[in-house]
């Protein structure tokens, strides 16, 4: 029965010799073709995607612009007509 | 194709190159990767990842160090990523706890034939590389590269980007954290 040491170094020593593994050429193929496939997508989404960012950026923008102006003129509205009743009031005041 | 060629062919995504940066270093990213990981398929997996970021990341290449250098680097990190997503997963686990007391543990975990051992070392190696999965991440990597890869002192510090002497006192730290693993689990076994 081998002593622990000995057991100890042979399993350090297991490594020696030990051999490179290759990739079959099947999964090498495999592995390469999706990597190209991979850079080729990620280069046309990089393309596209500054001119679309650009649309979407301007788009809201317009959106909120014209929301803006929405709401402004819909306030100006509401402040036009009470001034009117208060002139009405005025009016009847000055008649007395 | 001298290198800054294949470097400049790669930064043009010319497929000429992609093809050269294959064949030169896809064995070397299958083994670095496998000795860290410990899995075939996922070492395999590694290689594709790593070529990836290889074609996406040239551009940011610098040049300071050689682009085999900078493989082994991006090696090193995808693979380590690998084994921190292993161990978040397996914190998760219902008997995580009574699992991290056990320092036995490592010793039941399954075994690991990597391809290229010598039949007559298998079952020791296999014992190895399950101590080898407890080292710390930089003496993990360290001794990979040395043992597996063959890699000097002075190459393993420039991929580690660090100096020869730590990489001397990270084997031997290495060396000592084994021997001590092995023990336990040799002297386990006789009982």
């Amino acid at each position: 029965m081998k002593k622990t040491e000995e057991k100890i170094e042979e399993a350090l020593n297991s490594l020696e010799g030990i051999e490179r593994i290759q990739l079959s050429p099947l999964v090498a193929d495999r592995i390469f073709q999706k990597a190209m496939e991979a850079t080729t997508i990620e280069e046309k989404i990089r393309q596209t995607a500054t001119p679309v960012s650009w649309v979407i950026g301007v788009a809201a923008v317009l959106v909120l612009n014209f929301g803006f102006l929405f709401w402004m003129n819909s306030t100006q509205g509401s402040t036009e007509s009470t001034e009117t009743l208060s002139g009405i009031y005025f009016d009847s005041e000055i008649g007395y | 194709m001298t290198e800054s060629e294949l470097i400049s062919g790669l930064q043009k995504k010319d497929e000429r190159a992609f093809n050269e940066a294959f064949k030169l270093y896809s064995s070397m990213v299958l083994n670095t990767a496998m000795g860290i990981v410990h899995d075939h398929d996922e070492a395999e997996d590694l290689v594709q990842e790593v070529m990836i970021e290889v074609l996406k990341s040239v551009n940011k290449f610098k040049g300071e160090s050689t682009l085999k250098t900078w493989i082994y680097r991006l090696t090193i990190s995808k693979s380590l990523d690998i084994l921190r997503a292993k161990k978040r997963q397996k914190r998760g686990g219902l008997f995580t706890f009574v699992s991290l007391k056990n320092d036995e543990s490592w010793m039941h975990k399954p075994d690991f034939n990597h391809p290229g051992v010598l039949l007559e070392n298998k079952e020791r190696a296999a014992v190895l590389f399950k101590a080898i999965d407890q080292l710390a991440d930089n003496q993990k990597i360290a001794f990979t590269l040395h043992k597996l890869e063959n890699r000097s002192y002075k190459e393993i510090a420039e991929i580690m980007e660090t100096s020869i002497s730590s990489v001397e006192s990270l084997m031997h730290r290495a060396k000592k954290k084994l021997q001590k693993l092995l023990k336990n689990f040799y002297e386990l076994d006789r009982k």
